[in-house]
């Protein structure tokens, strides 16, 4: 019967459990879902990271491969984010080339990357202007129940955290790159990390952290931020729908830095 | 330098498996909430997840007035294998593939004017992918309750020094010794695809495809086995209620 009326009365439905401060699957309106962090999953990946958050699973890995360095940038390398929504992980994406929604998605993980400066790209240089590390981060949602932001920037941020660096060194009798297979790999270097903490804004007033996919269904608006565990704010990222008080953003902050500190705990744990 | 060789003088595989052993299989049923049915399998280190949703209504242009439409997607993550790979025209070739395999096993005729979908990602590439994804989409299938004709099972072999090396990993396929990967209905033993690329002398067909469908049989099996479990182990559950 619950299950009729929320077909067709999606909004009503939820309104009811809202009213009572709290949501559908039983969590409060601050409360996020269960997260689950595996490193090491891809064997074929140079570094790999698979995340739950509730019903949401993904998986990241990471290839490397060696590039030339841009003019603009010549002692730089480059992270190339790539979130992959097939119709394995939700029937609503249909396959061929990535829809806006993912795209949408893509370009926050690049912006957050990029931003927040949270690796060096100096560190992937191997000869300025001539060679440098291009490190490819497949993100593949293999089920879609809401905030893939969220999810897919846990992923990322934890693989590359634990990614290795083959040293190249260059022979001067060859002329020619060689990898050094003798000296141990040294892990990127990796600064603060942020950690992103989506809101979904219901019915233009009540804000829900950590929307499933109903809620996202639902709701016309989503806020993220993206903050460190010291309170550096990163990314703050509002595109249009319901309005937010003032107020109700510094609430989201604070929700946010609490959020940064439980995951950031939950990296470093996870081994 | 000589060819790798595939198989030692004691018989041995690279891995120590002997010709006609496959390697360990694992498999879970119902791991993705948001399809019908689901099934993560791994084949040694050939790690492949496949979701089936439907039966389900279709628009006009793309129904059969008598049967379903079953729609594959076979798709590769880039990280899965050596090389780093974006999707190809293999993997469309392999869904078409794919889906002519399982029409030969679903029992399409049930459901005019529908379309089920298979989509099969493959996480991580160690050889006999293919096969792995067929035996995937059919744990899916059979999560999903969709009506089967049979099961269906694949394998795939190697054929190295006079020897048919049954379920090839990536080191022994991608040398120079001929594959072959087939898949069977199990109950009838009809072979419905047989998939090729090599050049071989035909003296030696027979001989590999007999040995094919013998690890597709042994793969069936084990298949069968686990799916009993889990059917057991679920409806406990539900008696307990």
């Amino acid at each position: 019967m619950a299950a009729e009326y929320m077909s067709v009365h999606p909004f009503d439905y939820y309104n009811k459990f809202i009213q009572q401060d709290i949501r559908p699957d039983g969590r409060s309106l601050s409360e996020f879902r269960h997260t689950i962090l595996t490193t090491g999953t891809i064997n074929t990946a140079d570094s790999s990271a698979t995340v739950k958050l509730g019903q949401t699973f993904l998986c990241c890995g990471i290839k490397l491969e060696l590039g030339k360095p841009t003019e603009d940038n010549p002692n730089e390398g480059f992270i190339v984010p790539n979130i992959e929504m097939t119709p394995l992980c939700e029937t609503s994406f249909k396959p061929g080339p990535p829809s806006a929604y993912q795209q949408a998605a893509n370009q926050y993980l690049l912006e957050l990357l990029t931003n927040s400066e949270v690796i060096d790209l100096t560190q992937l240089c191997v000869t300025q202007g001539e060679l440098c590390w291009c490190i490819y981060a497949d993100i593949v949602c293999l089920n879609w129940d809401g905030n893939i932001r969220d999810a897919s920037w846990i992923a990322l941020i934890t693989a590359l955290s634990r990614l290795k660096l083959p040293r190249i060194v260059f022979d001067e009798e060859t002329q020619k790159h060689l990898l050094d297979k003798e000296t141990t790999q040294k892990h990127l270097d990796v600064n603060p990390i942020p950690v992103s903490t989506t809101f979904a804004i219901f019915n233009d007033s009540i804000v829900i952290v950590d929307p499933n996919l109903q809620e996202e269904k639902i709701t016309r608006s989503t806020l993220s931020i993206a903050i460190t565990k010291d309170g550096e704010v990163c990314s703050v990222y509002k595109s249009g729908g319901s309005g937010l008080k003032t107020c109700q953003l510094g609430v989201c902050m604070r929700r946010a830095l609490e959020r940064a500190v439980d995951i950031i705990e939950l990296i470093d744990k996870t081994a | 330098m000589a060819g790798l060789e595939l198989i030692s003088d004691q018989g041995l595989r690279n891995d120590g498996r002997r010709a006609d052993e496959l390697r360990g299989i694992n498999c879970r049923l119902g791991v993705l909430k948001q399809a019908d049915g689901s099934a993560y399998l791994e084949q040694g280190q050939t790690c492949v997840l496949a979701a089936v949703y439907g039966p389900h209504e279709v628009n006009r242009t793309r129904s059969i007035e008598d049967r379903a439409v079953i729609n594959c997607q076979y798709t590769t993550a880039a990280f899965s294998q050596t090389e780093r790979r974006a999707t190809d025209s293999r993997s469309q070739q392999l869904s078409l593939q794919l889906q002519r395999t399982l029409e030969a096993c679903v029992l399409t005729g049930l459901y005019p004017r529908s379309q089920i979908d298979v989509f099969v990602q493959t996480l991580q590439s160690d050889g006999a992918t293919y096969a792995a994804s067929v035996n995937a989409a059919a744990l899916a299938l059979v999560d999903a309750a969709v009506p089967l004709r049979d099961s269906v099972a694949a394998c795939s072999v190697t054929y190295a020094d006079g020897e048919p090396l049954l379920d090839s990993s990536y080191l022994e396929e991608s040398g120079r010794a001929p594959s072959l990967t087939v898949a069977i209905l199990p109950c009838t033993e009809r072979v419905v695809l047989v998939d090729s690329g090599s050049r071989f002398h035909m003296d030696h067909l027979d001989g590999l495809v007999d040995s094919a469908v013998r690890g597709c049989r042994a793969v069936h099996q084990v298949l069968d086995t686990k799916v009993r479990q889990h059917v057991a182990a679920t409806s406990q559950l539900i008696n307990r209620w």
